[in-house]
């Protein structure tokens, strides 16, 4: 790039890396891994400091140890006028273009080509290139090695490691507590249940003491079905007074005999007992009440 | 993979992971309201049964209620009937007879029949109750 060029990009782009802004070197010296070809990385450059390292491994499973500084490669981009966030990938000339080998149509007036092992764009009128650039970057860039810079690509891995790790880990610390909080609720809520059950001296499972409670409930509607009948014939006693003959209550029926019955009796007992048959003889009134 | 698509992947993988865990915790929420209105339930059942319980099971009822009556006029004659005991009395004013009445329904004991029947105008009285 012409450092006069001046750049305004409508969709991210890949960078191809000139070798000026980075040094490489090959080894092949069995590291083993790339992790720990890249501890030793920095050593192999005598360099001051802002440099990054970077290793990868060729086709020829050679070690290739970049170094580069990322901050001149962004400066070098907004100098250009070039936001690095929309740069998707950066990538090294040397290994973005070894394998070139025919020319490449850059566009209408440009071709890339090799010339004596050197990449460089010529004129369209002296080179002819059949190939479109756009073609060989595509097949190309997504096996090929690139350099991580931070700030550089809509979304930089690097950047976003610690934010996501400290959501991750709150989001985690929440949900740990919720649970743990969840399961002593559960806990106090069941010792709560044992509580009732001591505390009321419960049966110990929930069938039996359906069971009891409508036994219970059965024993209180019968019971309730006398004490009622009764208490009202007791509340009219002034208005039957001696004209009671017999009474029998149980707890399914309640039956009352009156000797001469006349409607103002009628009445009394119509009011006290209102669901009661009545049933009127020569000796008076007879009245019954089922449950 | 670049970095776009592995953190769309793992974006992907987390949103996952925290729906079945949101699913767990409301699990373990529903486990608890549940829980909790069983406890509700329960408490209700237990007063219902316990007040039930007192006012229908009380122990020597019936030997009590015997007591009592004998203040107001002893049973002329009390009987073991089974489960259940019969009291009976004869010639009773009907004064004695409301105060006997009131005695017996105020009391716990479980009343399996009563009969009040009138001779020579006088009242007579036959309670059977469980003992």
């Amino acid at each position: 790039m012409h450092p006069d060029w001046h750049f305004e990009l409508d969709r991210p782009v890949n960078l191809v890396l000139s070798p000026h802004y980075y040094w490489s070197k090959k080894s092949d010296t069995a590291f083993g891994k790339i992790s720990a070809a890249k501890r030793v990385a920095a050593s192999l450059f005598d360099l001051d400091e802002g440099f990054a390292y970077d290793v990868y491994e060729n086709e020829n499973k050679e070690f290739i140890f970049v170094a580069y500084n990322p901050q001149q490669i962004l400066n070098r981009l907004k100098e250009q006028g070039i936001n690095p966030r929309m740069v998707r990938n950066v990538y090294l000339a040397q290994a973005y273009f070894m394998e070139l080998g025919q020319p490449l149509k850059v566009d209408e007036e440009t071709t890339l080509m090799r010339i004596e092992s050197i990449v460089v764009i010529v004129p369209s009128r002296y080179a002819r290139a059949e190939d479109d650039i756009q073609n060989f970057l595509k097949e190309s860039s997504a096996k090929l090695p690139r350099l991580p810079i931070a700030g550089i690509g809509s979304f930089e891995l690097g950047t976003l490691r610690i934010p996501l790790i400290a959501a991750a880990l709150m989001v985690s610390a929440i949900i740990l507590l919720e649970i743990i909080n969840l399961y002593r609720q559960k806990s106090e809520l069941i010792l709560k249940q044992e509580q009732i059950k001591q505390e009321y001296k419960l049966p110990p499972t929930t069938f039996q003491l359906k069971s009891m409670l409508a036994r219970l409930k059965k024993i209180d509607t019968r019971q309730s079905f006398i004490r009622k009948n009764l208490y009202r014939l007791s509340k009219e006693r002034r208005e039957i007074a001696g004209r009671l003959e017999s009474v029998h209550c149980s707890s399914d029926l309640f039956e009352a005999d009156f000797k001469k019955s006349d409607s103002a009796l009628e009445g009394v007992l119509k009011k006290a007992y209102p669901k009661a048959l009545q049933s009127r003889s020569e000796s008076g009134l007879h009245i019954e009440v089922k449950r | 993979m670049n970095a776009q698509r592995m953190i769309m992947a793992a974006a992907a993988i987390g949103l996952l992971t925290l729906l079945v865990i949101l699913q767990f915790l409301n699990g373990l929420k529903e486990d608890n309201r549940l829980l909790q209105q069983e406890n509700i339930g329960l408490q209700h059942k237990a007063v219902q049964y316990q007040s039930l319980s007192r006012r229908w099971e009380h122990k020597g009822a019936s030997k009590q209620l015997i007591e009592r009556l004998k203040k107001i006029k002893a049973p002329e004659r009390v009987t073991g009937k089974g489960k259940s005991v019969v009291l009976e009395y004869s010639a009773l004013s009907g004064q004695l007879l409301d105060k006997l009445l009131d005695r017996i329904l105020n009391s716990n004991v479980q009343l399996n029949d009563i009969r009040i029947v009138k001779k020579e105008g006088l009242m007579q009285l036959v309670v059977e109750m469980k003992r």
